[in-house]
């Protein structure tokens, strides 16, 4: 059927070159197209490694990645494709319905693998591989808790990821100065309060900006108290005590303390504009998130350079952890891959090897998980951004009292009635936090029993 | 284009001789299925097979990638009691509703212009009015963030000129459904106004000039003359209207992924999420099949309502 | 167009006393210009400043108050199209699927449609209906068993895939039928006695007398073609073969947006169709007027 396609597109070329003229753009296209005519067919399957990824920054950095690979590997080969992030799902799962089209490799972000296991367990059959044979004795350069826990499920590794994701807190710490409050002495959340309000009189800033879906903050609140979404098991666990005190709180720095701005937009990510012009016009003091955070505040407030420091998260109390794991991204190798020796090798050149990390870090702010990088003088040396701070620094000191992500096949399920029926009602003043959550929780176990 | 490269050859070399007599007879009786077997062929591969294959999937439950469970009718039962699926029905009979009710009225209004002689510029607006049909839904969504943008939006900022607070166009439960039906009646107004354009330059100008000349109003003109030769094209834009409603998918999709609170939640979104977020391949297809249902039957009763039964009985 | 002028403005001569009528003419000269100008305007603004963004720099996209006018206009954006992004390859491909669409799917449904509207046979009614009612089906149902079908015929990741499935299209079918119902049965009778072939009825006198809603339905396909967006993306497993809107969903779902760049792309992707639209607008309204709606 090859020949189908290419014995039509000599016509339809010339039909649109007569259409748009010799512009510059059709001459490239042309030799593009030419390209296209006289291409072999598609490379041989045994020497090339498809790697699907999503984000614009991850693909930069494993695309630079390929050369090396291949002068490792003669004859050997990597062809990345992006994919737009909100249709990897869908791209993913007809491939794998069909059986046909899956890739060797996929990047997966945290809390999306889970769902395609949903069932399978009772039925027996895993789309992905389980890597721990591969891993063997390398398991343990990495740390587990960000390279391995959120694509784990039911004891199996899916995934390996390449960042280490303590959250932390980012001060203004000119605006705090101003106000003349000492940011590090915050140590608790009802000292955040605190500081917030005297923050709010001296400056007019808020001390935290929430956007519409405050998803994730209500995450970090809640998971650094031991609670979270899920528990194993896909226990779900939203609407527990901690789960609807940390998203009352939320609701409080609103409405009851009034010391949190609400217009921030709908997420605190990019494309949000609205969020980033906010923080470059110094509305907000504080901001939280782990270090591929970093990136986007770099990315997006160029301008505040110099102005933010770094502290630990605040803590509920002495039984709250210091921070939470939040976010990464991981290789994932689908079963019906038709290289998987060589995808593994490409994990294990990414994800395994010091420079290629080192990498990453140098790229695009991809803080390793590689424990015995943290050293390293490339992660230590002083980051102009953070006023010269070292991020290393707060990420070995949070180390010890970190919790990690459960991945269930639940979760994606959880956060998203999570959003709809909590998160978003409550911090609209629709809701309160108990019965939002309650009816997130209620909406999954409903699923659950049909 | 392509045809008349391709086939002319095809037409002169008609076997005439040997099976000549015969097809000579038979070609008038067997001609149409002939015309129709290319259609019938790709009908029967890209849509009868994976309709029927679909419905199959229906009677299923799916659970992840590892096998399924047959359960009959059940997740049509289930429909009738999900109320995420209701309220996604409510959703987007509002976006149909909202939509229809503006939309006919404006774009018919448009036309009125555009059929008059008095208007200036006419190739311009025609222009103008086509292009953000034939712009992709994605363009569009993308396009509209810059429109709705509370902060940096051009709707915001207009209305700031006017010392009008700022909307939370799509970040509100209350306001983002109007906003989609903004954006719906921006995309398509002008297009259905060509549609009526048609129309209107279709009705005997004799018949109109007769009226005015008796001293008929411009609102009677209007009622008793315009609008009942524009009955054909009022069935078309509703119908097509309603067709389009019930599928509308990339503009949620983009713009506000169905929230907040679910208040953009569209069926055909709904749909999405099913199969390809939930793995519920057999309760998504389900719900395909209820909004097919849902379109045919209010498109009947539009048709019915609008008389088109009555005149195509010919 | 001018005698029809004259004589309406002889009708209305008759009536009313000159001032009055002078008053009246202007007031409703004003009243539908203003109309259509404000309808106008409003659907040309985001456009307008669709145009002005994709001259700005990223940053002043997002600065108030809203400027109208690029400060100073910059071609980066667009540069940045071709350097960082396949769009040349993108729009070859877009131009590619959207000409092969058009074309198999004018031939196919005109063919059908020509079946439908001169022939009498049995099953007419039927196949009709049957084909009607399939615009009701949302084609997400569809997606999965259509992605297996490609599989097994390995067109994944060819043109055939983003072209064939579209082919049949009842819409068009629909809509040609209307058109073919227009042309004169008794034209076809008397090409008949002289031995015209079935054929050549269909190629030599249905297809020329249809020629304007063969516009019409050759903007509309390509449109809906140039501007698919779902099923190019499961369709397609490499970039290089990716259509423009799948190519600027790219850009836009990952966390780096470039608005910039995506307002570049997609003045890039609409201006194709504006410029078609523009050679055949003509014939576009004509074709509406003739055939299609006239029910």
């Amino acid at each position: 059927m090859e020949h189908e396609t290419t014995s039509q597109s000599p016509m339809n070329r010339r039909t649109f070159l007569r259409r748009t003229g010799a512009t510059a753009a059709a001459a490239a296209a042309l030799s593009t197209g030419a390209n296209l005519l006289t291409e072999a067919p598609r490379a041989d399957a045994a020497t090339t490694v498809t790697v699907w990824e999503y984000a614009e920054n991850r693909g930069r950095w494993l695309r630079s990645l390929v050369p090396g690979f291949r002068g490792q590997n003669p004859g050997a080969d990597i062809k990345i494709v992006s994919v737009p992030q909100n249709l990897l799902g869908t791209k993913l799962t007809a491939a794998l319905l069909s059986g046909s089209g899956v890739p060797d490799l996929v990047e997966f972000a945290v809390g999306s693998l889970g769902g395609f296991f949903s069932g399978s367990a009772a039925q027996g059959g895993s789309p992905f591989v389980a890597l721990e044979s591969y891993l063997g004795q390398q398991k343990s350069i990495l740390n587990a808790a960000s390279a391995y826990g959120p694509w784990t499920y039911q004891g199996h590794i899916y995934g390996v990821g390449n960042e280490y994701n303590p959250v932390l807190m980012y001060y203004r710490w000119d605006l705090f100065q101003k106000a003349g409050i000492d940011a590090t002495s915050i140590k608790t959340w009802q000292e955040f309060v605190a500081a917030g309000k005297e923050f709010k009189a001296k400056t007019g800033a808020s001390i935290i900006g929430l956007p519409a879906n405050v998803l994730d903050y209500w995450y970090f609140l809640s998971r650094q108290r031991g609670g979270g979404p899920v528990a194993p098991g896909n226990r779900v666990t939203c609407n527990n005590d901690v789960g609807v005190g940390a998203l009352q709180f939320l609701s409080d720095l609103v409405y009851k303390y009034k010391i949190a701005a609400l217009d921030a937009g709908l997420s605190p990510y990019p494309p949000n504009a609205a969020y980033f012009t906010a923080l470059t016009q110094g509305s907000y003091g504080v901001v939280l998130g782990a270090p591929w955070y970093q990136g986007f505040m770099k990315d997006n407030a160029p301008n505040l350079s110099g102005k933010w420091r770094i502290a630990p998260m605040p803590k509920w109390d002495s039984q709250s952890a210091q921070s939470v794991v939040y976010g990464g991204t991981a290789l994932v190798m689908p079963s019906l891959s038709p290289n998987k020796d060589l995808a593994w090798k490409f994990i294990a050149y990414a994800m395994l090897r010091p420079e290629s990390q080192l990498q990453g870090f140098r790229l695009e702010n991809l803080y390793p998980d590689m424990t015995t990088l943290y050293n390293n003088p490339a992660l230590n040396q002083p980051d102009p951004y953070f006023d010269n701070q070292k991020t290393a620094q707060y990420l070995r000191a949070v180390a010890s009292s970190l919790l990690p992500w459960i991945e269930t096949s639940n979760l994606g399920r959880v956060f998203d009635a999570v959003t709809r029926l909590a998160i978003e009602p409550v911090m609209q003043g629709h809701q309160s936090a108990k019965a939002g959550l309650d009816a997130a929780a209620a909406e999954v176990a409903k699923l659950k029993q049909e | 284009m392509n045809p008349s490269t391709a086939r002319p050859d095809a037409v002169q070399a008609r076997p005439k001789p040997l099976i000549g007599q015969w097809w000579a007879k038979r070609q008038r009786g067997l001609a149409p299925y002939i015309f129709l077997t290319p259609f019938g062929i790709l009908f029967l591969l890209f849509f009868a097979y994976p309709v029927g294959y679909a419905f199959y999937l229906s009677l299923f439950r799916r659970y992840g990638f590892g096998g399924s469970v047959y359960v009959g009718l059940q997740n049509y039962a289930n429909l009738l009691s999900d109320t995420r699926f209701l309220h996604a029905l409510a959703n987007t009979t509002y976006y149909a509703a909202g939509s229809l009710f503006v939309l006919a009225p404006l774009a018919l209004l448009l036309a009125l212009a555009l059929n008059s002689d008095i208007l200036w510029m006419k190739g311009v607006y025609r222009l103008l009015f086509f292009v953000p049909y034939v712009t992709s839904a994605v363009v569009v969504s993308l396009m509209f963030v810059l429109v709705f943008d509370k902060t940096y939006g051009l709707l915001n900022n207009a209305l700031g000129i006017a010392r009008i607070p700022p909307v939370p166009w799509i970040e509100s439960s209350s306001w983002s459904m109007p906003s989609l039906i903004l954006l719906g009646v921006w995309t398509l107004v002008g297009v259905n106004s060509l549609y009526f354009l048609a129309g209107l330059q279709n009705v005997p100008r004799e018949l109109v000039e007769a009226a005015r000349i008796d001293g008929a109003t411009g609102r009677r003109v209007f009622w008793h003359i315009l609008l009942p030769h524009l009955r054909p094209i009022i069935t078309f834009v509703a119908v097509g209207s309603i067709v389009g409603s019930y599928n509308l998918f990339a503009q949620p999709f983009v713009l506000t992924q169905g929230g907040p609170e679910d208040s953009t939640l569209t069926l055909t979104y709904y749909l999405f999420i099913q199969g390809f977020q939930d793995f519920e391949f057999g309760y998504a297809a389900a719900i395909g099949y209820a909004i097919a249902l849902i379109i045919i039957v209010i498109s009947l009763g539009q048709l019915w309502a609008l008389g088109a039964f009555r005149e195509e009985e010919s | 167009m001018t005698s029809r002028t004259q004589s309406y403005d002889d009708a209305r001569r008759h009536r009313r006393p000159e001032s009055s009528r002078r008053v009246r003419h202007v007031t409703r000269i004003a009243v539908v210009n203003i109309v259509a100008a404000i309808g106008g305007l409003l659907i040309a603004f985001p456009f307008f400043y669709l145009i002005v963004s994709s001259f700005k720099r990223e940053n002043q996209i997002y600065q108030i108050p809203l400027s109208l006018i690029p400060q100073p206009p910059t071609l980066t954006e667009y540069q940045q199209l071709f350097t960082l992004y396949s769009f040349p390859r993108w729009f070859l491909n877009s131009a590619i699927v959207g000409v092969g669409a058009t074309a198999s799917a004018l031939l196919v449904c005109s063919l059908a449609g020509f079946a439908l509207a001169k022939y009498d046979f049995r099953g007419k009614r039927v196949i009709f209906v049957v084909i009607l009612a399939t615009l009701t089906l949302p084609f997400q149902v569809l997606l999965v068993p259509l992605f297996k079908e490609m599989v097994a015929f390995h067109w994944i990741d060819t043109y055939v895939a983003l072209i064939l499935p579209f082919t049949a299209n009842a819409f068009g079918v629909f809509l040609l039928r209307q058109f073919m119902l227009g042309v004169p049965t008794s034209l076809l009778e008397a090409a008949r006695l002289d031995g015209a072939s079935e054929l050549t009825l269909y190629w030599r006198i249905a297809l020329p007398l249809i020629r304007p809603g063969l516009a019409v339905m050759a903007i509309l396909f390509f449109t809906a073609s140039w501007n698919d967006f779902l099923w190019p993306l499961i369709a397609s497993t490499s970039d290089d073969m990716y259509l423009l809107s799948v190519g600027i969903a790219t850009m836009s779902s990952s966390y780096n947006v470039e608005y910039g760049t995506i307002m570049a792309a997609s003045v890039l992707a609409t201006l194709p169709i504006a410029i078609i639209f523009l050679f055949l607008q003509r014939q576009f309204i004509a074709g509406l007027t003739e055939g299609a709606l006239k029910g």
